[in-house]
């Protein structure tokens, strides 16, 4: 290998190296939420993301039923925010994360957090 | 308390809340089941929140009107810099705007121009991830960072000083003179709000037997807090449109409803935005009334649009709400005053996500409160 494909070689993988080095600094991923969200023909109501923030919902099941859910936030914050469900023999609690997209409409004003990965845009 | 008397209580609290609700079929079906079982409950498990009367705010025939634009920042001009507003404070120097997008705050001064911006994406101290309402606290400022679960402090010229994680998912904050931060959120399921103190986190501000939810859809809950200069507490509950006081022991001490019919329209299109947009499995949360905030002579301000008005001053003493109303014209658009921030005279607000405004306001007294001062 030559010196200057040795070095275009070590150069690249520097690059690389130091790409995946600033993703694990910052450590936060890009919000997957829409930019805009509509209401749909004949409903003029649109929507604008101003922010969006990562929940985590706790869901505690006992015998087939579901028997409490809580919810925390936050990159790292890693609490739990306390359960509206009754206490139980036998009881499964599951976790998921997903993102919430704060949208401010017009017209209006209202905002509305709409759960990203379940939102489904008109076409 | 006796399962009879309490019973008896509840029914009581029923009527005034389906009476609340008239006129929103839906809401009151809801109302009917939900403090049925109140009522049953109330069998079991006395109540000691002390009764309250429930009433409303009556709409003034009075009226803050919305005056010709003094200052303006938007995106066309050389020093716009905004992604998404979220929330605008006055400060001493001028007002801080919380840019959610782009994970920053900016300081300006009273004409609008940017005299500093402040943070930075990321978690460290002074980083932000959606930095979304604002918050005076003696000489600093507190930053809700929603998204991170935080609250940062800063000095009132932007220098960052620490920050407190505070548990669940959050929604508005107001630091209290004696008892400091409170912050609304959904971390004590039977609290409006958080009290974070030095030793750790407890709830604070019961909500009243009739607003609470047990539901097992996962909603996110869009309660507002103020603190008026007097020390009282108190929460916009965002799904009952009621504004629910507090002493700083915590004891509930006032509940009084938005104007009937505004509220009436306002619970309408809630369930109208949640239905249009997918329902409560994928909308979480509706929030009509976005900004609660402290007047100096001890009213308050609620952001919420009915009719031409984008929002009221309450009075407390009265109950009267004074709608303040936007202008005809084409300087208010459709897009205009979505976030906005209103110290008795002036209105500062957002023109779309990415503009600011200045608007001074002229109260207009109406005929009959004219002829009464007269006499």
């Amino acid at each position: 290998m030559s010196n200057k494909k040795l070095w275009f070689t070590v150069g690249a993988l520097v690059a690389l190296f130091m790409l995946f080095a600033v993703d694990a600094n910052t450590g936060i991923a890009q919000t997957p939420c829409a930019d805009y969200i509509s209401g749909g023909a004949g409903n003029p109501t649109t929507g604008t993301l101003i922010g969006s923030r990562k929940v985590t919902r706790t869901t505690t099941t006992s015998s087939g039923a579901s028997a409490g859910v809580s919810g925390s936030v936050g990159v790292g914050a890693g609490s739990v925010a306390g359960n509206a469900g009754g206490e139980t023999s036998s009881s499964t609690t599951t976790t998921e994360e997903f993102y919430v997209g704060t949208y401010v409409m017009f017209p209006g004003g209202d905002r509305i957090e709409v759960r990203c990965d379940t939102y489904v845009g008109w076409s | 308390m006796s399962c009879r008397s309490s019973s008896a209580l509840s029914l009581s609290r029923f009527r005034n809340v389906f009476r609340a609700r008239e006129g929103v079929r839906s809401a009151a079906l809801l109302s009917v089941a939900g403090n049925l079982l109140l009522t049953l409950s109330a069998c079991e498990s006395p109540s000691s929140a002390p009764p309250a009367e429930i009433t409303y705010f009556s709409e003034s025939g009075s009226e803050y009107a919305i005056g010709p634009v003094i200052a303006r920042l938007n995106e066309y001009d050389e020093r716009g810099m905004f992604a998404a507003i979220g929330a605008i404070l006055g400060v001493d120097t001028g007002y801080i705007v919380a840019d959610g997008l782009n994970h920053q705050l900016v300081l300006l001064d009273k004409q609008l121009n940017p005299l500093r911006t402040m943070g930075r994406q990321g978690e460290g101290p002074g980083e932000y991830q959606f930095p979304s309402r604002l918050a005076r606290d003696g000489d600093h400022v507190a930053v809700l960072d929603v998204g991170l679960g935080r609250v940062s402090f800063l000095t009132a010229g932007g220098d960052f000083t620490r920050s407190r994680q505070v548990t669940g998912n959050l929604r508005d904050l107001a630091a209290h003179p004696e008892l400091g931060l409170l912050v609304a959120g959904d971390a004590f399921p039977d609290h409006y709000l958080v009290h974070v103190a030095e030793d750790g986190q407890t709830g604070f501000a019961r909500i009243p037997e009739g607003f609470r939810t047990h539901s097992e859809l996962f909603q996110l809950r869009a309660d507002l807090v103020a603190v008026t200069p007097d020390g009282t507490v108190h929460v916009l509950d965002g799904r009952q449109l009621a504004l629910v006081s507090y002493d700083s022991t915590g004891s509930q001490t006032r509940l009084v409803y938005l104007p009937e019919e505004a509220r009436a329209s306002i619970i309408e299109r809630i369930e109208s935005l949640t239905e249009s947009f997918g329902g409560p499995r994928t909308v979480l949360g509706v929030q009509a009334a976005t900004t609660l905030q402290s007047l100096a002579d001890g009213r308050l301000f609620v952001q919420v649009t009915s009719g031409n008005a984008i929002g009221f001053v309450l009075d407390l003493d009265s109950r009267e709400a004074i709608p303040i109303t936007v202008p005809s014209g084409n300087q208010w658009t459709q897009s205009s005053g979505a976030t906005t921030f209103f110290d008795g005279e002036r209105l500062v607000f957002t023109e779309g996500m990415t503009g600011v405004m200045i608007a001074e306001t002229e109260f207009v007294a109406s005929r009959t409160a004219t002829a009464a001062a007269r006499r």
